[in-house]
């Protein structure tokens, strides 16, 4: 064989491999859409898909229109950016801190954006400020977690318990000023509640995802290439350190912006990059992608699940 | 192009591991690292590429200043191949040598990027696992898709540490006739940290041999390799013969 014909073997046994993961994308595309289509319907008014669509369509003021526009889009709409939002995040934070045990949630960054923007809130000037302070609570969990990464020593595992600790450290925080404003129920802080959605969340968070993900995707080679060390990666000019600022702000601006609507969401940011790389292999570019359309498919499915065990 | 090295320290908090290092590595020309353990050959390397910034002293590519360079500028003249690479999240060894083509424009999903990365897994014998994970590999093969990986950045200077650490015998003799040849038909420069006394003194056109930091010797393998300079540096009584190309062949007897 001589050497065009092995080069045209690799590349062909490459643009395979490269289809496949294109393949994958388009499957979980597909089926986000479809699950979409089927959530709408049910609730506690029955409609059906005809009448579904014709409200989405007409958007007139019948009882139809006004539950599906009002109630069940924005909610629908709200977990799919959530989904995205906060697989996006995990797979972020997985990939920076090369551990695939680690989340927003895991780390404790989750709960203390939520403490955060609780905090926003007491002071009573808008869901911006809320962001805010979300934010400003999420980065100082994930810096005292990354600085923690960084000393001698330390074991993905023991990072993640020290996460786990943070995390409960803001969520029993969160409680007692819960207690003293009467603001929000306990359960509600717990589980993470998408039971009420309204425009306005669909949109704030919207803009924070629109605007995240390309800078991310962006930075996914990146990434790539530190995970492999950041000696390799500095040698092909990376600046590691830039980049891992750049995507751990970016990841935790998403957080920061959902977890002010819906409370603290845990199993979606820590197992969607997890399936993802089971079927992606380990490319932050499509692990990024794919992990944000399971994520979003995980909340659905919630919806769905709740929808069909209250409303029989 | 020439890799100019003058009057090099550097120290490590307070505690100095490079004292005033002077090198000089021409075109074509393969050039080895010896010395003990610690006695800074990795140190120099990570100076070299920028990882490390010196206390004093330059280093200079054709009489251009590295630190003035932009990092991306000096990605495409140094291919830096580290001792070994971590793999927790470990991608396929196709994209693992992409990862050289990171400095050219585009971050390499072009043709031309693709091109380049197939011939270098032909050159470097790994078409065969092209899409298998990086960590389903064998140590000796991670060592070379990382050696690939440098190559990709098609440097003009090839820095690398200990690129036969990880390799059995065969192995061994096949990374470093290729990086002879790459060197020679390329006219590209290597400079490498080197263990094996007899391997480093087989392949390269000189040798740097390094004691608690400071140049001991330079020269033609024949002229650094003899039994004084390894007692001194290494404290290792030894025998040196000659191997069946002339060059030092070092057997060693025991520690003084």
């Amino acid at each position: 064989m001589n050497i065009h014909e092995i080069k045209g073997e690799i590349e062909e046994r490459y643009a395979k491999y490269t289809a496949r993961k294109f393949g994958i994308l388009f499957a979980l595309l597909t089926s986000l859409v479809i699950l979409a289509i089927l959530v709408t319907p049910l609730g506690a008014a029955s409609l059906s898909i005809g009448e579904v669509f014709h409200a989405i369509f007409s958007r007139g003021s019948s009882r139809a229109d006004i539950i599906i526009w009002q109630l069940r889009l924005p909610r629908i709409l709200m977990a799919i950016i959530c989904g995205m939002g906060l697989a996006l995040s995990g797979a972020v934070v997985q990939g920076v801190l090369h551990n695939p045990l680690a989340s927003p949630f895991t780390l404790g960054v989750s709960s203390a954006a939520f403490f955060g923007g609780m905090i926003g809130g007491a002071f009573g000037v808008g869901m911006g400020l809320n962001v805010g302070f979300a934010f400003f609570f999420g980065m100082l969990a994930l810096f005292l977690i990354y600085g923690i990464s960084k000393r001698r020593g330390m074991t993905p595992e023991t990072v993640i318990l020290c996460g786990i600790c943070l995390m409960y450290l803001f969520l029993a925080l969160t409680s007692v000023a819960g207690m003293m404003g009467g603001a929000i129920g306990m359960s509600q802080i717990l589980s993470g509640f998408l039971v009420s959605s309204s425009w306005e969340s669909v949109l704030t968070t919207a803009i924070f995802l629109i605007i995240t993900f390309p800078l991310l995707m962006w930075c996914a080679r990146d990434l790539n290439a530190m995970a492999l060390g950041d000696d390799t990666a500095t040698s092909v000019g990376i600046n590691v350190n830039r980049t891992r600022m750049i995507s751990m702000v970016l990841a935790t601006l998403i957080v920061s912006a959902i977890v002010c609507f819906t409370g603290v969401i845990g199993f979606v940011c820590l197992i969607s990059p997890f399936i993802a790389r089971s079927v992606m292999g380990n490319d932050h570019r499509f692990i990024f992608p794919s992990s944000a359309l399971i994520g979003a498919l995980l909340l659905l499915e919630r919806i769905l699940s709740q929808e069909l065990q209250f409303n029989r | 192009m020439k890799l100019e090295i003058r009057g090099l320290s550097f120290n490590y908090n307070s505690r100095p591991v490079l004292k005033d290092v002077k090198i000089e590595v021409k075109e074509g020309e393969m050039v080895s690292l010896l010395g003990p353990n610690g006695s800074g050959k990795t140190t120099l390397l990570r100076c070299i590429d920028g990882m490390l910034k010196p206390k004093r002293g330059g280093i200079s590519i054709d009489g251009k200043d590295v630190r003035e360079m932009k990092k991306n500028d000096l990605a495409k003249l140094l291919g830096y191949v580290p001792q070994r690479a971590v793999n927790v999240l470990p991608c396929s060894v196709f994209d693992a040598v992409m990862i050289g083509r990171r400095p050219y424009v585009g971050w390499g999903s072009g043709k031309k990027d693709r091109e380049v990365v197939f011939e270098i897994l032909k050159l470097m014998g790994l078409e065969d696992m092209t899409l298998r994970s990086f960590d389903g590999i064998s140590g000796g093969e991670m060592q070379k898709v990382l050696i690939a990986k440098a190559l990709a950045q098609e440097p003009e200077i090839l820095l690398l540490d200990e690129p036969t650490s990880n390799l059995d015998l065969r192995h061994q003799l096949d990374v470093l006739k290729i990086i002879g040849e790459i060197v020679k038909e390329e006219k590209v420069s290597a400079l490498m940290a080197m263990h094996d006394l007899n391997l480093a003194s087989r392949f390269s056109d000189r040798i740097v041999l390094l004691k608690e930091g400071k140049v001991y010797d330079v020269g033609d393998p024949k002229s650094v390799i003899t039994p004084e300079s390894i007692r001194s540096v290494y404290g290792v009584e030894a025998i040196v013969e000659e191997n069946d190309g002339g060059r030092p062949h070092v057997i060693p007897l025991r520690a003084i």
